[in-house]
């Protein structure tokens, strides 16, 4: 009994060494899907993150091909937004990923007025920085004076 | 058994009988002692079977090789095959979740450069309600 125990352990870490292996090994060894192992029209789609795709993780990666199956649903402008973010969106640091995803997620459970506001407040903001880059971004037209940003 | 038979096992008996009369009572004694201790031990023979064969089949169990190798690799394997099984169903549903988030975000009105930026949370912040 006492030896199958000892098997069992054994099994057990050897499973856990290699799934922390495997982790440590997706960034530098053969990482799939590789980009030749895309189909032609991921490729199309994906096109471009050829360039950043060597330095993606597995789970990265497998990520990105999901997206590619979602894309034909899409409307046009959506994919137009997406072939637009793609590649900003994937050379952001993963912290900043998890930020924004955390807030998208916030602004999802606001109700449809209330983030078609914040859509607007951001033509705004847009616009305010366009019209005048050297005058502060933080003082919205109708807020009063706020003080330089840091 | 039939008349010739008991004529020929009472003739036995009597000349057992008649030669135990003769034996010396030491003798006697020691014949009756024996067949005591050989009573006793026979008594007790069944327990001593019945844990013998109970030690017997613990011990075969744990010394079978084929019983080893074949429930208790079995167990393992399956064991082994479900922690991967939950390890790939966990790493599917996180890609999964991920291309969901990340498709609706980027195809999202709003630009995902408004989330990072700070000047913007500031501007919401003091931007009248």
């Amino acid at each position: 009994m006492a030896q199958a125990f000892a098997a069992l352990i054994v099994c057990l870490c050897l499973s856990l060494t290699a799934n922390a292996a495997q982790v440590k090994t997706d960034a530098k060894k053969t990482v799939r899907p590789t980009w030749s192992e895309l189909k032609p029209e991921h490729q199309k789609i994906l096109a471009p993150l050829s360039s950043d795709w060597e330095n993606m993780d597995a789970t990265r990666r497998k990520k990105w091909v999901a997206i590619a199956e979602r894309y034909p649903k899409m409307k046009p402008q959506e994919q137009q937004r997406l072939q637009k973010n793609m590649v900003a969106w994937a050379r952001l640091t993963p912290e900043e990923r998890r930020a924004a995803r955390e807030k998208y997620q916030n602004l999802k459970k606001l109700p449809p007025d209330k983030r078609k506001e914040v859509t607007t407040q951001w033509q705004r903001y847009q616009n305010s920085l366009a019209a005048n880059p050297a005058s502060d971004p933080l003082s919205p037209p109708d807020a009063q004076e706020a003080p330089a940003p840091q | 058994m039939n008349q010739p038979e008991h004529e020929l096992a009472r003739s036995i008996v009597r000349h057992l009988d008649y030669g135990v009369d003769q034996l010396d009572p030491a003798v006697r004694e020691r014949l009756l002692t024996a067949r005591k201790t050989a009573l006793s031990r026979y008594r007790e023979q069944p327990a001593t079977v019945t844990g013998l064969a109970w030690a017997g089949q613990v011990g075969a169990r744990l010394t079978n090789q084929h019983f080893y190798n074949f429930r208790h690799l079995a167990a393992i394997s399956a064991l082994v095959l479900g922690l991967v099984c939950v390890a790939y169903w966990q790493s599917v549903g996180t890609t999964n979740s991920y291309a969901e988030i990340d498709s609706d975000l980027l195809t999202d009105e709003l630009p995902f450069n408004a989330y990072l930026d700070q000047g913007f949370d500031s501007w919401l912040k003091r931007s009248p309600r």
